[in-house]
């Protein structure tokens, strides 16, 4: 039952009242008329319970101004145009919701300005089609109103409403900036750009208001039609925002101070976080937002890069510059200005850290030059980089490369102006206090410094903006990782972690050349001769087959001495390699410590397996590294020993999800192989991007007894270890990659068993006056005295005999934990930071003369030496 | 221009409405509400819906239709418009001259005008 207000009755009466007047007079029935028009109303209303005035007054809009037939043909037009005037949008509605916010949507599209200095307001396409849609319906709506027909489709309708909520959303994300937009206004005469959400708002709700006032539909009707446009456009900025707004939310309670909160957040993270969302938070500044929703529902954002890149890591398991950077950021024309301001600013340049990948930087150019010295059972291998830099403006390239075992940097060569310059030998303090100075007098130099065993991290400034280039080289010497007395592998250096990205088509040139027969799994690696007695193998492989264990070159020393001996330059004493098999090792007790993150998940099934192989004398015991087994506390988890089946079951049923804290478990199983005399622990994890706890618990322990129990380290999968990295100098040894992550834990496993040990190179310092004793043994290169002395440098750094240890470090030319090298521009730069480049004559090279080619070199030089004397004895 | 183009819909609309309701119910007797919310809808008519209910009277007044009221279980009793004898008679005649007047039209488009 329909009931009228008052004023609605009013208002039909008062209509009807005219309608009589102007029907008077007439050859027509005023109160058929009137008649037929009440239940003309009364039909249009019909639906509604409550009728008010505004109802009456739409109908009656409709119906127009009462009529009087006679001039009904003759002006009705007229009145119909007077009638329209009131309904038509005006000049106001079509700036502001029309042209306002489409120059607006242009403006960011092209000069990313609110993204680069603000937030990112259109993140994706579908953003972008949301806020255009605002200028396109309301054009629309203006387009049909302003027509003779004057009828707008009920769709508009709905296409408004949704807009509505679309102006709303943005209204409120741009709310902040409103008042400095009004005063740039104010100041400078423009800034209106951040109003455009509001304005279009104001318009499009005035273009609700034309289209209400000249709609036909009842009013029920037209709500259900705007209802379902408004629900639309809700559920649209749903599903784009929701996603990002829920990872927000748990991204600043993953760094809550309760540890319940923190690990709730951290599942969710797991389980439904936004990874793109998770990613800009490792890039932004804290309390700067890139993202819309961020900006919309952040309530402090006082999360920082660091506390977000290690949330990133125990939600996803990875480090969070293995990934690309996010893709939104200011770049193009009148913004520049912002870069500095906002994170695509490298803050962590002449840092002792690689951090986050800079935008335009690449790897343009890789080359390795290797010699295998099978007599001396290494080889010296040469590193070239060259960076190309497509930003802007000059920037620095880091990387963290990972050496092969007991490998030691021996030479660093940086271009200037086409000219090759050595680098300085010091202590590590020493040249990475030069490199900054120059860093930050934006001049030319290159640092390298270890970051752990044997890891270094190499790092060069400036590589020039526009394209410019910059080119540098390291020697690194390498001793072969031996199977057996005849075989061994060379494993090749690899870039674990780095800030630049790789040129799409970038291959690493690699050619190695030796005496011995080389062999490589690699099909990219072609066999060659270089003459009757050098073979090489050469060719072109991408990152990603640098990376893989595949990349061990597997060399053949046949007939290869077992004592060698070498003089050093500048050096009074020998040095003598004696290549001998070392004691064997079978533990009683061995602790398992098994990654939990992630990335391990593909490999549990293949150590299950590997492990069935473990000599049945050694108890064994399986942690798994992971806060999933609620209730199980690291610190007093249980020393089961288990079968080795039961094992095997126990790691195939594990599950492994976003980073974990192996630290802990690590401490607890270092603590349990303690208590026997004879144990070890064995670590099987993936990278390790972030150092969850302390490592000083287990340092201690590490210094303390550095011989009981022996820890054992593999990785699964290449990439930064920042648990080894603050360890620094540590006995932990690592097992060394060379095939499947099953065969080489195989190895391992089958050394335990032996009695003898592997075969391993010892090497001596001896007196010079020794020599006649050595010189039945064939002398070698003297890389031996530099893995010798790289040795004894680790030894005195940990007895803290560190100034001894630089000053060998220095007489060897050798990047050590305790030494680094650093070339400079000028011999001035040099001369002011206290350092010395090495004299060119003493840095190794490929091919290195053999003693026997300088012999024949002074044989020539005498030779030419003497001849003019002997014509002048002749002529004379 | 605009103006003269205005001016000259309004011309060639006079008259159309009438002829419109006319024409309308020589098809079937309609309920007054539906005939004015049929017509208001026509493409190119661009009639006020208030305007079709004083034509309405005037052309029962003329006696060319005659309404009736039907019950409804909706509401008040409905008010049905139907053509009277005279009023069949009126649109005949107005159709032949419409569609004279049409076919003339057309021949112009085609030849133009032409003097015998």
């Amino acid at each position: 039952m329909t009931e009228w207000t008052s004023e609605a009755k009013k208002e039909r009466d008062a209509y009807l009242s005219l309608q009589r007047d102007a029907s008077k007079g007439q050859d027509i029935n005023a109160e058929d008329v009137i008649d037929d028009i009440r239940h003309h109303i009364d039909e249009e209303l019909k639906e509604l319970t409550i009728v008010t005035r505004e109802d009456v007054a739409r109908v009656i809009r409709q119906l127009g101004p009462p009529q009087n037939a006679e001039r009904i043909t003759a002006n009705e037009e007229e009145s119909r145009t007077s009638a329209n005037q009131l309904k038509k949008p005006g000049a106001v509605v079509i700036v502001l919701g029309i042209v306002l916010p489409l120059i607006a949507l242009i403006f960011e599209l092209v000069g990313h300005a609110c993204a680069g200095a603000f937030f990112d307001p259109i993140p994706s396409w579908w953003h972008v089609a949301l806020v255009a849609s605002v200028p396109i319906v309301n054009s629309l709506i203006v387009r049909n109103l302003r027509s003779k027909k004057g009828l707008v489709p009920n769709w508009l309708l709905g296409a408004n409403a949704a807009t509505l909520v679309v102006c709303l959303f943005y209204a409120i994300a741009f709310a902040t900036l409103c008042i400095p937009g009004i005063m740039a206004v104010f100041y400078f005469g423009f800034g209106l750009l951040p109003m455009a959400p509001l304005f279009s708002l104001i318009a499009t709700f005035q273009c609700r208001r034309y289209l209400s006032s000249n709609s036909s539909l009842a009013k029920q009707k037209f709500f259900r039609i705007s209802a379902t446009g408004a629900l639309l456009a809700f559920t649209g900025l749903a599903i784009l925002e929701v996603p990002t707004i829920t990872t927000r939310i748990a991204l600043e309670l993953a760094d809550d101070e309760q540890v319940e909160k923190r690990n709730a957040a951290i599942r969710f993270l797991r389980h439904f976080g936004h990874e793109d969302t998770m990613l800009r938070a490792c890039y932004e500044r804290p309390r700067k937002f890139t993202n819309l929703a961020a900006l919309t529902i952040s309530r402090k954002n006082t999360l920082n890069q660091s506390e977000a890149r290690t949330i990133f890591f125990r939600a996803t398991g990875r480090p969070f510059n293995g990934t690309r950077p996010p893709s939104l950021y200011s770049r193009e024309g009148r913004w520049q200005a912002f870069d500095e301001l906002t994170w695509e600013f490298d803050e962590d340049r002449g840092g002792a850290a690689v951090a986050g990948r800079v935008k335009g930087l690449f790897l343009s150019g890789s080359r390795m030059d290797c010699r295998i010295h099978s007599q001396a059972g290494l080889a010296y291998l040469e590193w070239t980089f060259e960076f190309t830099n497509r930003s802007d403006r000059q920037k620095e390239a880091r990387t963290q490369i990972l050496l092969p075992p007991d490998g030691v940097v021996s030479r660093l060569t940086l271009w200037i102006n086409g000219e090759e310059r050595e680098a300085a030998f010091a202590g590590r303090a020493q040249v990475r206090e030069a490199y900054e100075k120059i860093v930050r007098q934006r001049r030319d130099p290159v640092l390298v410094t270890t970051t752990g065993k044997d890891r270094i991290l190499m790092q060069c400034f400036p590589v020039p903006a526009d394209g410019g280039t910059m080119k540098t080289r390291m020697g690194i010497t390498i001793p072969l990782t031996m199977l057996t007395e005849l075989e061994g592998k060379l494993l090749l250096p690899k870039m674990i972690e780095r800030n630049f990205n790789l040129n799409s088509d970038l291959e690493h040139a690699v050619w190695i050349e030796s005496r011995s027969e080389l062999k490589s799994n690699l099909s990219a690696l072609t066999k060659g001769s270089k003459d009757e007695q050098e073979s090489t193998l050469h060719g072109q492989i991408i990152d990603s087959e640098l990376l893989s264990p595949n990349a061990a070159i597997h060399v053949t020393r046949a007939d290869a001495p077992t004592t060698v001996w070498a003089e050093s330059a500048g050096e009074f004493d020998l040095t003598v390699q004696e290549f001998k098999q070392s004691p064997g090792f079978t533990p009683d007790r061995l602790v398992l410590v098994l990654d939990g993150s992630e990335g391990m998940a593909p490999f549990y099934n293949g150590i299950a397996e590997t492990l069935q192989h473990l000599p049945e004398e050694i108890e064994l015991i399986v942690f798994h590294a992971s806060d999933s087994q609620r209730g199980l506390d690291a610190r007093t988890a249980p020393a089961k020993p288990q079968s080795k089946t039961e094992a095997s079951d126990l790691i195939r049923s594990y599950q492994a999800e976003g980073g974990q804290d192996n630290l802990k478990w690590l401490v607890r199983a270092w603590d349990i192989a303690a208590a026997d005399m004879n144990s070890a622990v064995l670590w099987i994890h993936g990278s390790q991007p972030v150092v969850l706890s302390s490592e000083q618990a287990l340092k201690q322990r590490l210094e303390r007894s550095p011989n009981n129990p022996k820890v054992f380290e593999i990785q699964t999968t290449p990439g930064p270890n920042r648990l080894l990295e603050d360890l620094g100098i540590t006995p932990i040894k690592r097992i060394a990659r060379l095939d499947s992550l099953s065969s080489d834990l195989q190895r391992w496993i089958e050394s335990l068993d032996d009695l003898d040990g592997p075969w391993t190179f010892a090497r001596e310092r001896h007196s010079q006056s020794t020599q006649d004793e050595w010189a039945k043994y064939p002398q070698v290169t003297d890389h031996i005295s530099r893995l010798w002395a790289a040795a004894q440098i680790e030894a005195l750094a940990q007895q803290r005999s560190t100034p001894a240890a630089i000053a060998l470090a220095q007489r060897h030319q050798l990047v050590t934990s305790v030494s680094g090298a650093v070339v400079l521009e000028t011999a001035a730069q040099f001369k002011a930071a206290g350092l010395k480049p090495v004299d060119i004559g003493t840095v190794p090279v490929i091919p290195e003369p053999e003693t026997w080619l300088l012999m024949l070199f002074g044989f020539i030089v005498l030779y030419i030496g003497c001849k003019p004397l002997k014509i002048q004895k002749q002529r004379g | 221009m605009p103006d003269f183009f205005d001016n000259w819909t309004v011309q060639l609309r006079k008259g159309l409405v009438e002829f419109c309701i006319l024409r309308t119910l020589s098809h079937s007797e309609r309920y007054g509400y539906d005939l004015v919310k049929s017509l208001v809808t026509l493409p190119g008519l661009n009639t006020p819906e208030g305007t079709v209910y004083p034509l309405l009277s005037r052309l029962r007044t003329a006696g060319l239709i005659e309404a009736r009221l039907v019950e409804s279980s909706e509401g008040p009793a409905r008010k049905y418009y139907s053509l009277t004898a005279e009023g069949r008679k009126q649109v005949e005649q107005m159709n032949i001259y419409f569609n004279t007047l049409s076919q003339t039209l057309s021949e112009i488009g085609e030849k133009g005008a032409q003097h015998d």
